[in-house]
């Protein structure tokens, strides 16, 4: 994907840069909110990264300049600013999504995936295939290889998360995020917990594991090829 | 802003000046009251004087009519003789010409009804009174034998009055203007002396002294209110600065030992073997993020603490710390304990969802931490009248008694916990969320075990905000 990187800091900015092109993906990046408005104009790129506090021009002022221009590409925002208002506002000023620095690569790159693939295909389905794993969302009956598999709520819940973003990392913190409304690390690892939970019921028994860990990063829902 | 300015001199105060306003207002009333007084009472002795001389022009007429003109001359010839103090005078002229004067000069035979004119003073007159002339009112009528019957009455009396009366009116206006002004510099005197008080008692926290308060100044309760509200100010200030000043300590403190840590394993790194080198940056990396895991709470706790991230609503409890119970379910069974939920059916309560769901899930934390070798955790949700608790208990080894007030310190861990994971804020942070919601902690052991409790008010208003 063709990634546009708003980031004073030259460091951070080299940093994300250098990431995303190792992982096969073009880079722009701009050093103030004006540039990044002026080369977003453009509408060449599939994601917007944008620091929050910026000279000139803040963050969430050029996303507002370059909605007025049409620009619909996601932007995720960037910010040492932590605090719930400072996540709200930052949602409600037409930002997709926030993550608080310092961040890992792996944290980013999911979150960009995830960004780019919004809505995801499957999202428009009722019944979730993957491989001889079939999730009914309206029923919410999941079944594989034509036996049926019962879960708890939770366990419902996360998985029908991971099956709308096949073959995308999932991180620990978007799912804290996403499904229990977690905005703090707990220190007991909650997530581990139940994914290996879900893996006993989803993937025990079966020759082919759908429940990948991506070690420090999280996890994929996915068949191998 | 000039520290050591000087006291305000009495003539620069807002207090002197409402004192000069107040004695120029009250001089200005009372001078106002003197004027109206002197009219009144001149108008009413002039009124008198008047009425005096109707009656006695009255009489005079009665008595002509009755015994003829020569006869009243006459009686009045005897009367003028008897030498009566009265202030009247009188001219009389009956048709054949006879006629007494009295007082009154012959012109006033051309004056119909009421006149005043001016004559000479008699020379026995008082001479205070600065004129030669003298005013005398006179009143005219005729007998119906034709007798001319004048009788004058001369206004000295009046003048007298009247000359009293303004000169208490300016005596007097003085007088109140002057005591206004003493009263009004007493008051200003004694409104400053209490103030430079206060103003010093506030230059003395200006530089540095926060501990210090504002005296009372004792001249009203409107003044004595201010004067607690900032002290009640003041102590907020002292506490925030006392909390900025212990987690600076707190910082340099608890972040040097991991900083320490993680400097020696990049040195480890720098000098190890390239095939080392991963496992070492591993660590590294893990060590920063343990770091930022506490700068993070740090930072969290200083923005609960500072109430500036307080975002209240109406909310039930239950559904609340359920959905948190659930989420440390499977995690606790892997740990072998038996985390249960007893809850009332429903529990509505009045504060900040997000961070009571971060206390529970931070206590459940702590016991799953340092509650070994427990192995029941019960998390309970009471209502009562007019708060709910929220109760986290383990079975575990509990605290010694004389440890539980400092559990909830920043970094404080017991002994034994040293070498257990976790930033030593967690009981800090649900405190700050305790105190958010205005209600202390309380951290009871139940032998065995340790219960921590957090209360919630009720709304106050049943209905929910819309």
């Amino acid at each position: 994907m063709k990634v546009l990187v708003v980031e004073d800091d030259e460091r951070t900015a080299s940093f994300i840069a250098r990431g995303l092109v190792e992982t096969g993906h073009t880079v722009d990046v701009a050093k103030t909110g004006d540039e990044g408005v002026q080369i977003g104009m453009a509408g060449a790129h599939d994601v917007i990264v944008m620091d929050r506090m910026l000279p000139g021009v803040s963050g969430l002022e050029a996303i507002g300049l370059l909605r007025a221009e049409g620009i619909n590409a996601p932007v995720l925002v960037l910010t040492a600013l932590g605090s719930i208002e400072d996540r709200v506002s930052g949602l409600e000023g037409g930002a997709d999504d926030y993550l608080v620095k310092p961040f890992a690569f792996s944290e980013l790159l999911a979150r960009l995936n995830a960004l780019v693939r919004r809505p995801p295909l499957t999202s428009q389905n009722d019944v979730i295939r993957i491989a001889d794993l079939s999730i009914d969302t309206r029923r919410r009956k999941v079944t594989r290889a034509d036996k049926r598999i019962e879960l708890t709520p939770q366990e419902y819940k996360l998985l029908e998360f991971l099956a709308r973003r096949v073959g995308e990392t999932v991180t620990r913190t978007m799912l804290l995020e996403s499904l229990w409304g977690f905005h703090f690390d707990p220190r007991t690892n909650i997530v581990d917990a139940h994914v290996s939970r879900l893996r006993s019921k989803v993937d025990r028994g079966f020759d082919i594991e759908l429940i990948r860990t991506l070690r420090g990063v999280g996890y994929v829902l996915d068949e191998p090829e | 802003m000039n520290r050591n300015r000087a006291p305000a001199k009495l003539w620069q105060t807002t207090t002197f000046r409402m004192a000069m306003v107040f004695a120029a207002v009250f001089g200005i009333g009372a001078a106002l009251l003197l004027v109206v007084l002197d009219v009144a009472v001149g108008r009413f002795a002039e009124e008198t004087a008047r009425d005096a001389l109707r009656d006695q022009v009255a009489v005079l007429v009665a008595d002509a009519n009755a015994e003829g003109g020569p006869a009243l001359i006459a009686s009045l010839k005897e009367h003028v003789a008897g030498g009566q103090p009265e202030r009247f005078s009188y001219l009389v002229v009956t048709p054949s010409g006879q006629r007494l004067a009295a007082g009154l000069p012959a012109s006033v035979e051309q004056i119909r009804g009421e006149a005043s004119i001016h004559v000479p003073m008699a020379a026995e007159e008082d001479e205070s009174v600065d004129s030669n002339d003298i005013e005398v009112i006179v009143l005219t009528d005729r007998a119906r034998d034709g007798t001319f019957i004048a009788v004058g009455r001369d206004t000295y009396a009046l003048e007298e009055l009247r000359q009293w009366l303004h000169r208490l009116a300016i005596i007097g206006g003085l007088v109140i203007v002057l005591l206004a002004l003493i009263g009004g510099a007493a008051a200003g005197a004694v409104l400053l002396r209490r103030l430079q008080g206060v103003t010093d008692a506030a230059g003395r926290v200006m530089s540095g002294d926060l501990s210090e308060r504002l005296p009372s100044l004792g001249i009203g309760r409107e003044f004595d209110d201010l004067a607690d509200t900032l002290n009640a100010m003041l102590e907020r200030l002292e506490s925030a600065m006392e909390a900025i000043r212990q987690v600076s300590a707190d910082v340099a403190h608890d972040l040097r030992t991991p900083l320490t840590r993680l400097r020696n394993r990049l040195e480890d790194a720098q000098a190890a073997p390239a095939e080392a080198r991963d496992d070492l940056l591993t660590d590294a990396v893990g060590e920063t993020d343990r770091l930022l895991e506490i700068f993070a709470a740090l930072l969290r706790l200083a923005q609960i603490e500072g109430g500036t991230s307080r975002r209240f609503a109406v909310f039930d409890l239950v559904p609340t710390v359920a959905e948190v119970v659930e989420a440390y379910q499977p995690a606790a069974d892997e740990a072998g304990w038996t985390l249960s939920f007893v809850a009332d059916p429903e529990a509505v309560v009045e504060g900040d969802s997000a961070l009571l769901a971060q206390a529970v899930a931070s206590l459940i934390d702590n016991a799953l931490t340092h509650g070994a070798p427990g192995k029941a955790i019960s998390v309970a949700v009471n209502r009562y009248a007019d708060e709910a608790t929220i109760t986290v208990a383990d079975d575990g080894p509990g605290a010694p008694e004389t440890e539980l007030v400092n559990l909830t310190r920043r970094f404080y861990r017991l002994d034994r916990s040293r070498h257990t994971v976790g930033s030593g804020l967690g009981l800090s942070m649900v405190s700050a969320i305790a105190t958010l919601h205005g209600v202390p902690l309380r951290i009871t052991n139940r032998h065995p075990g340790l219960a921590v409790s957090l209360t919630v008010p009720t709304p106050s208003n049943p209905l929910p905000p819309a």
